[in-house]
């Protein structure tokens, strides 16, 4: 064991002198590029840091990526996180870095213009042919193909570590569709609001300019005399660990987001299902794997674009990476690069980190000689059988039956498996509970190729690695955003010159997929479903902590209605003849619509979800009240016994605020175009059907003796309380109620106004077959209005023919065409026949 | 030589309306040194709004159409003139072990083309019993062909054919287990086998002639399509064996397409997007000797 040197600067900063770490030198001196952050660091307290690090997850939940990764589902995925401090890099170094990425995706692009070329490196034995052919990476469909411009890689990631030494090492090279750029981009945002003096002090690299490479990267693999090219960001979908950047992403840059079924493939073109038709596609950023990219032409199941494979071939599109590039990246392919650029007449800058590759008979004996020193990697994905099953393992870990199934892998089909050296790697500063720690960080760095050249973003995403997961894994949740310092006198021009920065290609306002239309729409419902759950709960508590006996007056006269409309909002079934006491019947109705699967934190999570479908419609402020609400639902943790409690009406409180608020922004933050009409399409109906259902369950069966309360109710769930009062200053009666509720078209609050806003934004959506019954179904809806609008006086009774048939025959009438229109207007626009994809058998 | 003429027909009929549908196959028959295309054509209805031939990765002409009108049938029939001769094969007594050498140092393109079919594909994986298949013919120093014979007919005598017993979708383990299967487990059988001791090794896709029993009329329809294998030789190319019937083709085989397995010439594949139904296929193949 070396002996520890513990930092000059940073108090309880203890490194092996034999290591190498970023911040603190040999004899504890602090290096210069990390002097600013090591002061910064310094004057922090433990109480300073902690607070950083909740005002870090915080900011990260606000950009609306924390809560995306454990809403839906997925074990493996959890939230992100950003340390607070970021990975300190000095310019001189960086541009010594900078060359040897732009030289490795030179050399790699024309490593993939020979595999589907001329083979010419295959058949001088440069490159093992079984690691190509052996690689899942490597395309059947891309043989002997040509990418537009004849550019294989337009996008590149490269993981890379440091060495004890100090030098740098490639772990792997991601060519097919790396991730990470819309990471940093979050972790930059979210790192200038954490630190902004020392971002002042330090002055890192701006990111902008690589996004704008970007966009003029992929303009640039456009088919031929193309002037404004269209660009769409192919992702999986909401399922996939990486869809927040997906998503993220393509609102940066502008483009629309699509998944397979939002494109189809005719006379070799790609085409995009929009409202208005098929609108055409000239590029796809492609975040779908290559091997899944086009069903037809891949043994891997029905996912991808039918026809895609095909389009790409005759340059019909344009695809950023091209179909095949992921072989590029195979680990098996890691040793062979050196030779690579030889072949080329290049010397490699940037070497990958030792690997071993058991085609090689040399590189198997010398795994086998000694395997608990290496990583052992399977690169076709799977590992071994059994309950550990895992492509990377640790030699040291495996068991000796494990060992023995590693080595028969070796002994049968050995070009499945690489290995490196378990090495200990440098190390950098990282925050944790203890303070200030050293941990080892993987660098990942970007870059882009287009006309002028390839650029790399100045900065990255740096992950900090636990000690006991095998390095390629991308375990920890820690992440750190990467500080390029301009610290050079004499920094040369940049490599690429900059065209102007081109115009967003697609008219967002116009322009909208179907299924943004539908996520729009969702959006809308799902927000003003949540919000009328809140409001009705509120209410329901509130009224109760001013008058406790409404619990069980008249035998459940009050109690009884709003237990059914509360009910009602959450889908809630209770059973028949329940006997429970009248308090814990009511408490149990305040905590199923609070937190019941189809209750309020059901709706919140649909928001959720829709929202990331249609990011690019909505604001960056909308991230941060949807990342609130994302907050206040995981919080809400109420039961039968706590249902009174001052708590839940706190955070009710709160989660109305920022429903409020949400709805202002819609109202004020959207530009007005289809997809804000399709949202304020899902409020109205939902309001209108919110405004039904409680007149049917309340307002109808409404025992005289207690109607003013339950009037009041109704009214105070539906925000119209005051508005009330002022206009008629009397107790609510149901004329009053029903002017109020239903017939004024200029109460917000009232079915009037829904429909009105459902008639009028329905008629400016595009003409499509089925469009024209729309406005039918809503003039029914209104006509039903017209039986409720001149009320005799003694309407108000519970005789026949009095206030609960008019009701109830109100609500019907209403309610029928009303969901009439939502039927349709889901069939017309969103019924979208690649939902019912299915695929034919073949003999 | 031999002239053939084939009709190869299949049929979708779905239970509801799809609304559109987009296919790829590999139907039309490809030229082969000992094979001669003379006509070849492909009829879909309903008529395809776009259709395309190109070759694939392995030169087999691929054909892929798009019917963008709403269908609840799918009729392909492609027909085809083909002319076939019995090429003369190589007399090899050279033990297998020097052929294998020959083939791991080979630097041609066509040794570079048949390092494709070395490694396991996804229909074949590597299986321990492929191996053992391969060594109780390939023994020590034994003459090339004489072994690949024996492994054709060890296949042929070992497992039987059983229409019933399997479908594309059977793994090639099940088949090993239970030594039963039809012509397509039975290439990849052998495909499967010959890999596994290191030989480039791909699967063939065809037609076979079919004679009705002695006193019968041949019916229409009744011939098959058809499935065997192929291995490669350096300096000499590739060589076929049928496992399934024990013989060396063409012996009333005609090639349509050549892959690492059946899934990279499945003779019809595709997606149709519409309401989810029931969907019955039918194929009828005739192979009629014009000379």
């Amino acid at each position: 064991m070396s002996a520890p040197t513990s930092s000059s600067t940073l108090p309880g900063y203890t490194v092996q002198t034999q290591g190498y770490d970023e911040a603190v030198g040999p004899t504890g001196e602090t290096r210069p590029a990390w002097s600013p952050l090591s002061r910064a660091i310094a004057t922090m307290s433990p109480a300073d840091v902690a607070d950083r690090q909740r005002q870090a997850d915080r900011l990260v939940e606000s950009e609306g990526a924390s809560h995306l990764f454990h809403d839906f589902g997925d074990d493996t995925s959890r939230p992100w996180r950003l340390d607070p401090l970021p990975f300190v890099i000095g310019g001189t170094e960086w541009a010594e870095l900078e060359q040897g990425i732009v030289q490795r995706v030179r050399v790699l692009d024309r490593l993939l213009a020979d595999i589907y070329g001329e083979q010419m490196l295959l058949r001088k034995r440069v490159v093992p042919t079984s690691a190509v052919f052996g690689s899942p990476g490597y395309l059947l469909a891309a043989q002997g193909s040509r990418p537009l411009q004849d550019r294989w890689l337009t996008t590149y990631a490269a993981d890379l570590v440091r060495l004890s030494t100090g030098e740098w090492r490639v772990l792997r090279d991601l060519t097919d569709a790396p991730s990470g750029a819309g990471y940093a981009l979050v972790n930059r945002n979210v790192s200038a609001q954490l630190l902004p003096d020392v971002v002042r002090d330090m002055a890192p690299m701006p990111l902008a300019p690589f996004f704008a490479d970007m966009r003029s990267a992929l303009d640039a693999i456009a088919p031929a005399e193309r002037s404004s090219p269209r660009t769409v960001v192919l992702t999986p979908g909401l399922g996939h660990p990486s869809y927040f950047e997906h998503s993220y992403l393509a609102a940066h840059l502008g483009y629309h987001l699509a998944e397979p079924g939002d494109l189809v493939v005719r006379k070799g073109s790609v085409w995009l299902r929009a409202l208005s038709g098929l609108e055409p596609v000239d590029v796809l950023l492609r975040r779908i794997e290559g091997g899944s990219a086009d069903p037809l032409e891949s043994n891997r199941g029905a996912s991808g674009v039918p026809g895609l494979a095909r389009a790409a071939r005759t340059r019909g599109v344009g695809l950023a990476n091209a179909l095949g590039s992921a072989v590029a990246g195979s680990m098996a392919l890691l040793p062979s690069i050196a030779r690579v650029a030889e072949a080329l007449g290049e010397q490699l800058r940037l070497p990958a980190l030792q690997t071993l590759w058991c085609g090689n008979p040399a590189d198997r004996t010398a795994l086998l000689a000694n395997p608990r020193r290496y990583v052992l990697h399977d690169v076709s994905g799977i590992g071994l059988p059994g309950p550990n099953r895992s492509a990377t393992v640790f030699g040291s870990q495996l068991s000796q039956v494990e060992l023995g199934q590693w080595r028969n892998l070796i002994a049968t089909e050995p070009h499945r498996v690489v290995a490196q050296e378990k090495l200990t790697f440098a190390t950098a500063p990282t925050l944790t509970a203890d303070g200030v720690q050293p941990a080892t960080i993987v660098l990942r760095v970007m870059a882009v190729v287009g006309r002028n050249g390839t650029s790399v973003m100045p900065g990255g995403l740096a992950r900090v690695m636990g000690p006991s997961v095998p390095i390629v894994n991308q375990t920890t949740g820690f992440t750190k955003d990467v500080w390029v310092l301009d610290d050079r006198p004499d920094r040369p021009l940049p490599i690429v010159t900059r065209s102007a920065r081109s115009m967003p290609q697609v008219d967002l306002r116009e322009s909208l997929s179907t299924r943004a239309a539908e996520a729009m729409y969702w959006v809308g419902r799902t927000a003003e479903r949540a919000e009328a759950i809140a409001r009705a709960t509120a209410a329901a508590l509130s009224m109760l902590q001013g008058d406790p006996s409404l619990l069980t007056a008249q035998d459940g006269a009050w109690r009884i209605p709003v237990v059914a409309a509360l009910d009602a909002l959450s889908d809630t079934v209770r059973a028949d003849g329940d006997t429970a006491a009248p308090d814990d019947e009511f408490r149990s109705a305040i905590a199923s619509a609070l937190t019941g699967a189809r209750g309020l934190p059901g709706s919140l999570r649909s928001l959720a979800r829709a929202a990331s479908s249609a990011r690019q419609f909505l604001s960056a402020t909308t991230w941060r009240v949807l990342g609130e609400l994302g907050n206040e639902r995981t919080q809400l943790d109420v039961d039968v016994a706590s249902a009174f409690d001052s708590g839940v009406r706190r955070s009710l409180d709160t989660i109305i605020v920022n429903l409020s608020s949400l709805s202002g922004l819609f109202n004020e933050s959207t530009v007005r175009g289809p997809a804000w009409r399709f949202l304020e399409l899902g409020r109205r109906v939902e309001r209108a059907s919110g405004l039904l259902g409680m007149f049917e369950a309340i307002v109808s069966p409404a025992n005289p003796t207690m109607r003013g309360s339950l009037f009041d109710y109704v009214l105070a769930s539906n925000e119209s309380l005051v508005a009330y009062r002022r206009r008629y200053r009397s107790d609510a009666v149901l004329d009053a109620l029903i002017d109020l509720l239903v017939l004024d078209d200029q109460n917000p609050r009232a079915l009037a106004f829904q429909l009105d806003q459902i008639r009028s934004q329905s008629a400016l959506l595009p003409a499509r077959e089925g469009s024209k019954g729309l406005a039918d179904t809503i003039a029914l809806a209104g006509a039903a209005l017209m039986s409720v609008s001149w009320l005799s006086a003694d309407a108000d009774q519970l005789g026949p023919n009095g206030r609960r048939d008019i009701i109830d025959r109100f609500v019907l009438d209403a309610r029928v065409p009303l969901m009439d229109f939502a039927d349709r207007l889901n069939h017309v626009y969103f019924n979208d026949p690649t939902r019912m994809r299915q695929r034919i058998g073949h003999l | 030589m031999m002239r053939y003429s084939i009709r190869h027909r299949t049929f979708y009929r779905y239970g509801e309306k799809m609304s559109s549908g987009q296919s790829l196959g590999h139907l039309t028959l490809r030229a082969t040194p000992n094979q001669t295309v003379i006509e070849s054509s492909i009829e879909v209805n309903p008529q395809p709004e776009d259709q395309v031939e190109w070759l694939d990765a392995f030169g087999n002409p691929v054909n892929s159409f798009t019917i963008t009108e709403p269908h609840d049938t799918l009729e392909v029939i492609a027909r085809s003139i083909v002319d076939v001769t019995v090429p003369v094969l190589p007399n090899g007594a050279e033990p297998w072990e020097r052929t294998m050498a020959r083939f791991s140092t080979g630097s041609t393109q066509a040794d570079i083309d048949a390092q494709k079919f070395v490694l396991p594909s996804p229909f074949i994986p590597y299986l321990f019993d492929l191996h053992a298949l391969a060594k109780s013919a390939f023994t020590s120093d034994r003459p090339f062909y004489e072994s690949l014979r024996a492994l054709t007919k060890t296949i042929f005598d070992d497992f039987s054919f059983d229409p019933h017993f399997s479908d594309v979708s059977t793994p090639l383990d099940d088949v090993l287990q239970h030594r039963r299967g039809v012509c397509q487990d039975f290439a990849h059988l052998m495909t499967g086998a010959l890999r596994s001791i290191g030989f480039a090794s791909r699967y063939v896709s065809g037609y076979i002639e079919t004679e009705p029993p002695p006193g019968e009329v041949k019916l229409v329809g009744t011939d098959a399509s058809h499935a065997w294998c192929s291995v490669y030789v350096p300096g000499a190319g590739w060589i076929d064996s049928d496992p399934t019937n024990n013989q060396v083709p063409p012996h009333r085989h005609i090639t349509v397409a050549w892959g690492r397995d059946y899934g990279d010439v499945a003779p019809l594949r595709g997606v149709v997007l519409g309401p989810s139904a029931s969907q019955e296929m039918q194929v009828e193949v005739d192979v009629t000797r014009l000379s």
